[in-house]
């Protein structure tokens, strides 16, 4: 009976144990719900944010490049900023107007089209061709990985350029104060400027530091040529490696590969990594009409010479080099091939022993060996990651 | 039996609770009521302080004999903390957020009692029960967010417990030692996922991990002047999944706690 007395209760206890067993279910949200129902009616945000930091893979992180830290929140304000039209003087153009994700975030006109259709200078430099601008780009400038930015490096950091494209009378035309009150005149700006700077308090310098934050997110590493490195872990231009196959290559990619790290890497990179120099004259022409480099530092022997870009995504970034010049790859390679003119400051490596441009006399064959590797490095997943795409509904 | 053989028992306790007191935003686990009943009608109420740094909580527990062998004990647990934790991290950064939060914990228990030994001084006893607690944190933005407001994350648990325990009451002294058996349930919670992706994650595997199963142990030494007993406490988490050392779960719980037994009051010593 004693027993009993105990023994009952503790089974009804147990019983209720098996009854009352909730599964957990933990309801994690982003944003307040006031404020994200004020965000859903015009922008497409979801509702827990991905994740913009960059996994880098193995063959670039054994480079010694590690991912730059994103702020998360100040990359989701900065995409919506770089979709805004508002922000330019006849609300027609936002940052993606001349720089497509669907082209690598670059532009297939020769020159961009401005405000009021007024035209560029030069050719949009596609944002994807770069590896990641967190690991090159804006960081470190002076020292060994800084890259600096534009066709002729006048700016050192992304926010740098960014204000410059915004106030630019051929790119957005906006003076600082046409920014901010743009930015003001939108009731959902407030929650987002508030959750990436912790006030809601809009000025231009936050504008583009927020927008940079996004353009430094935008990272291209998951090319055909990334995934076949990454597989030939170990592939390293300075070993004998360097002129290994890849096996997923087809014989065509790898003899273009062979030919780009012959002919195309002292100056490109041979990882697509970061450019092997900063700058170089590549026998477009025989006198500068755009004095390029020279034209910001003064210096003679910057006359004519340009940023080297990288080359990841070229496949779809047409027309090429800083004015547009070249409609197709096919075109690119015969200029390197039979076309390079003597410019004064003409590079090293493309002049011959004797000091002329260089002729590689490359077969057919092999221009378009060439082409079919630099068609590997597309990079369709960033062309289609959601990241990165326009929000506005 | 002298005192002399205790020794090693108090010596014991003294070191489990000179380890320290632990909180954590998590579990902290609440100081276990070791009952000392030994006939129907005897009634205990208990309050207990535990003052760490800056964690503070308060307990009030209760537990009375209807029926001979029988008792029934409920237990409120009050419990603020604060604290530092890495709450983001990355290959060239990471942060870290202050954070002030509390938790509440309300159980009920019944079970049994019976006196063994020759001078029926051991006690020993086996309860069971059930509570259900909140817990709420509030954590600080990192450093150059320093308007904003803070993030919450809070959820809401059950508690299933059994307990068996052996206690040994003189008349100036008593001791007691417990095991309790802890199935940790957090069904509910709602959580501010912008505290950063490392203590996201953390509560992620609190809730993938629930419900869990903990045991935890427990030592009292008190001193009676009757019909007071004021007692020192130590509660610890001696074991648990892999997974509840990485969420770290407080290890160790001391407090201090004033009793009054009701049956005494008014008795001859
Ligand atoms: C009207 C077209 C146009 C608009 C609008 C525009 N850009 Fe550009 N962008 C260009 C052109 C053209 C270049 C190359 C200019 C040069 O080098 O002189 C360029 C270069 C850049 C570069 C340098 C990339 C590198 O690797 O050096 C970045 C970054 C950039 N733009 C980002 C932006 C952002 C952010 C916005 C919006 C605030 C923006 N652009 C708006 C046309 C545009
Ligand atoms: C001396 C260094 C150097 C070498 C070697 C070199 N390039 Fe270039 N490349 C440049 C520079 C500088 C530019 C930009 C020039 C400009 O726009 O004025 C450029 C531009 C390009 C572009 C256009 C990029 C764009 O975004 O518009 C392609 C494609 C290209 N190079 C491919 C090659 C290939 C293929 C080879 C090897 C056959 C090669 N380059 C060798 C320096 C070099």
């Amino acid at each position: 009976m004693e027993k009993l007395r105990i023994a009952l209760p503790l089974f009804g206890l147990l019983l209720l144990a098996a009854a009352c067993n909730k599964k957990a279910d933990f309801n994690y949200y982003y944003y307040e719900p006031a404020d994200y129902a004020l965000i859903s009616q015009h922008l497409n945000l979801p509702e827990i944010p991905d994740d913009y930091r960059a996994q880098l893979p193995t063959h670039i992180a054994n480079l010694g490049l590690a991912a730059r830290p994103v702020e998360q929140d100040k990359a989701i304000l900065g995409r919506v900023l770089f979709y805004d039209k508002s922000l330019s003087k006849d609300g027609t153009i936002s940052c993606a107007s001349c720089h497509k994700q669907e082209l690598a975030f670059s532009d297939n006109a020769k020159v961009s089209t401005g405000v009021f259709n007024r035209a560029g200078d030069r050719n949009s430099i596609a944002l994807g061709s770069v590896l990641n601008f967190s690991a090159y780009y804006g960081t470190d400038l002076f020292g060994p990985s800084g890259v600096p930015f534009f066709w002729d490096n006048r700016a050192g950091t992304a926010t740098e350029q960014n204000l410059a494209s915004m106030t630019n009378p051929k790119e957005m035309d906006m003076s600082h104060s046409d920014i901010v009150s743009a930015v003001q005149s939108k009731a959902y700006y407030a929650p987002l400027f508030k959750m990436a700077f912790g006030s809601e308090q809009i000025n231009s310098e936050r504008v583009s530091d927020a927008i940079a934050e996004f353009v430094n997110a935008i990272g291209s590493y998951k090319s055909k040529f990334d995934k076949e490195a990454e597989k030939a872990i170990g592939y390293n231009v300075y070993s004998n490696n360097e002129y290994k196959s890849f096996s997923g290559f087809t014989a065509q990619e790898n003899a273009g590969k062979n030919l780009f790290l012959a002919n195309c890497a002292s100056c490109h990179s041979p990882t697509q990594s970061r450019p092997a120099k900063m700058k170089a004259n590549n026998g477009l022409d025989i006198a500068t009409t755009d004095a390029g480099v020279g034209g910001i530092t003064g210096v003679s022997a910057d006359q004519g010479t340009f940023k080297v870009p990288l080359l990841r995504n070229i496949e779809i970034t047409a027309p090429y080099m800083h004015d547009g010049r070249f409609a197709t790859l096919e075109e690119v390679v015969e200029h390197y091939n039979s076309g390079i003119q003597a410019h004064p400051n003409l590079s090293e490596e493309l002049r011959a022993p004797g000091g002329g441009p260089l002729r590689l006399n490359l077969s057919e064959n092999d221009k378009k060996a060439l082409v079919a590797f630099l068609k590997t490095l597309t990079d369709t997943e960033l062309i289609a990651d959601t990241r990165f795409s326009n929000p506005f509904k | 039996m002298r005192i002399v053989t205790f020794r090693p028992l108090v010596l014991a306790a003294i070191v489990a609770m000179a380890a320290g007191c632990t909180t954590s935003r998590f579990y902290t686990p609440n100081t276990m009521q070791i009952p000392m009943l030994s006939q129907a009608q005897e009634a205990t109420v208990t309050g207990g302080v535990s003052k760490s740094g800056e964690n503070s909580a308060w307990e009030a527990q209760a537990i009375y004999s209807p029926l001979p062998h029988l008792g029934v004990m409920v237990n409120h647990f009050s419990l603020n903390y604060s604290g530092t934790t890495q709450t983001d991290s990355s290959p060239f950064s990471f942060s870290e957020s202050d954070y002030k939060g509390d938790t509440r914990l309300t159980e009920g228990g019944i079970g049994g009692y019976y006196q063994l030994g020759p001078n029926k001084e051991y006690l020993v006893s086996l309860f069971a029960g059930f509570g259900q607690g909140r817990t709420e944190n509030r954590y600080a933005s990192p450093p150059d967010l320093q308007n904003i407001e803070t993030y919450i994350s809070n959820w809401n648990y059950q508690r299933w417990f059994a307990q068996p325990s052996l206690a040994l009451k003189y008349r100036r002294l008593q001791v007691g030692t417990a095991l309790r058996f802890v199935w940790l349930n957090y069904f509910d919670g709602n959580i501010n996922s912008r505290v950063g992706l490392l203590e996201t994650d953390r509560i992620q595997l609190l809730e993938s991990s629930s419900p869990m199963f903990l045991t935890e142990m427990a030592w009292s030494i008190g001193w009676r002047f009757r019909p007071m007993v004021l007692s020192v406490n130590s509660t610890a988490v001696v074991r648990g999944k892999d997974s509840i050392r990485e969420l770290d779960l407080a290890s160790n719980f001391v407090s201090l706690s004033l009793g009054v037994n009701l049956h005494e009051i008014g008795k001859k010593k």
